[in-house]
């Protein structure tokens, strides 16, 4: 191979080499020592954020750094570490970048996305999460949880007892909680189950409300949604102060004695008007809580589990 | 290091660079250099820390507000103070152009839906649920407002 022709060759074959390392991403592989009930804030902008409990005080963070970002920060020490993707001033828009740790179980975690997803398993301690377009993904044992989104889709599993997600039009589930509970959408759908609640806020304003519920003896219960359809599923009808409304959809019970008790709102002395459906349901129970159930369109339906 | 590229010479003390190094100043000077420092921080960096936070910060007022204002007769959560810099900020950070759409077309739903409601409100004006949903209602328009 005469010299000038391998010279061409090896270059060649060299900026092809550096133009795949450079579209697939630089790999990430960092060590922290971090403490058992450390907090860890985590910021990405586009990909994943995927933290994992394991049984070492370290964190460890593995990855791809998408060829855009500028660099990775990984800032603090064993008592809060802070991680964050950082792009080129004036950058708006990046390849994926891949972000993997490993934690112990007991940190307090933040984490923060744009269209990044959020995924967490194993984590015992609080959790933040907040994603504008990125679905946030949690399956954990925390008691605590926050999650935000605008358009990603926001599914918490844990034994929670204080937990919060907000979304615009994200769908929402939330699963294994109990205690106190609570859900906002605008269009997204809204998901529940659990157990022993002791207070539950949900509201929509188009999406509809799904629950399965088990009620503690003094919950208190607020449901409300403009157009959504809102189903409750209990074991029986709870001995609370009952009040359920909706001022044009329908009221549909698998509870034989709401059906006796509910009248129609709409209608007057002898002109009935099956298009006008308003109904409106209160009875006094003896427990101490209340359940409240309200729509303006959106049907009402109780069912039997 | 920070190095001056004569961009900021307005700053700059003529004849300072002549000035002797082999002498100590005979008072402490920190103070009056560190008041003309500005904080160098990155403008991308603050603008994600501000839409996270803001996100964050938007849609806990969003959540508080329509709490709040629900006044369906339920005891309400312990209100946290309402954050309208926070709400700011949101507004200030910028979405992206497709969340920016999703919030508006959510913004247009809600509303639609204030104008139902007020149109029932007319027909039956004494609805304490009417009344109630349009609190909510305005109050989520408000805070979706915010966020474009």
């Amino acid at each position: 191979m005469n010299k000038p022709f391998s010279t061409i060759l090896f270059s060649g074959l060299a900026l092809l080499a550096a133009n795949a390392w450079a579209a697939e991403g630089r790999p990430i592989n960092e060590t922290r020592p971090l403490k058992a009930d450390a907090r860890v804030s985590v910021s990405n902008v586009s990909g994943l954020i995927e933290v994992e409990a394991w049984g070492k005080n370290e964190m460890q963070l593995t990855g791809t750094l998408a060829p855009e970002v500028e660099k990775l920060i990984i800032e603090g020490d064993a008592n809060g570490l802070t991680i964050e993707v950082k792009l080129p001033r004036h950058s708006r828009r990046s390849g994926d970048t891949i972000l993997k740790l490993k934690v112990p179980a007991g940190i307090e975690l933040e984490a923060e996305g744009v269209s990044a997803d959020i995924r967490a398993k194993g984590l015992k301690g609080p959790i933040e999460a907040s994603s504008v377009s990125g679905d946030i993904t949690l399956d954990v044992a925390s008691a605590r949880v926050e999650a935000q989104s605008v358009s990603g889709d926001v599914a918490v599993t844990a034994p929670t007892t204080d937990v919060r997600v907000e979304t615009v039009s994200g769908d929402v589930t939330l699963r294994g909680g109990k205690g106190e509970m609570r859900s906002e959408s605008v269009s997204g759908t809204v998901k529940v189950e659990a157990r022993e609640v002791r207070r539950l806020d949900a509201e929509s304003v188009s999406g509809d409300l799904s629950f399965d519920l088990q009620l503690a003896r003094d919950a208190e219960v607020s449901i409300e949604t403009l157009s959504g359809e809102v189903v409750v599923t209990l074991p029986s009808l709870p001995d609370l102060d009952l009040d359920f409304e909706t001022f044009s959809g329908d009221l549909e019970s698998a509870f034989g004695e709401l059906v006796s008790e509910t009248h129609s709102r709409t209608h007057h002395d002898d002109d009935e008007d099956d298009d006008e459906r308003g109904k409106h349901y209160r009875r006094h129970g003896a427990g101490k809580g209340h359940m409240h159930l309200q729509s303006f369109s959106g049907d009402i339906v109780l069912k039997k589990k | 290091m920070n190095i001056d590229n004569g961009k900021e010479g307005s700053d700059r003390i003529e004849g300072l660079d002549r000035l002797t190094r082999t002498r100590a100043p005979s008072r402490d000077l920190w103070p009056g250099i560190q008041s003309r420092l500005k904080p160098r921080r990155s403008r991308y960096a603050l603008g994600q820390l501000a839409l996270a936070a803001s996100l964050v910060a938007g849609m806990a007022a969003t959540f508080t507000l329509t709490l709040r204002d629900a006044g369906n007769g339920l005891p309400t959560y312990d209100a946290a103070s309402i954050d309208p810099v926070g709400r700011q900020s949101f507004a200030a950070a910028g979405l992206t152009d497709d969340s920016r759409a999703i919030v508006k077309a959510n913004l247009n739903m809600v509303r639609q839906a204030e104008r139902q409601l007020r149109k029932a409100l007319r027909e039956d004006p004494n609805s304490p649920t009417l009344r109630s949903l349009l609190a909510s209602t305005e109050t989520r328009q408000r805070a979706l407002s915010a966020m474009l």
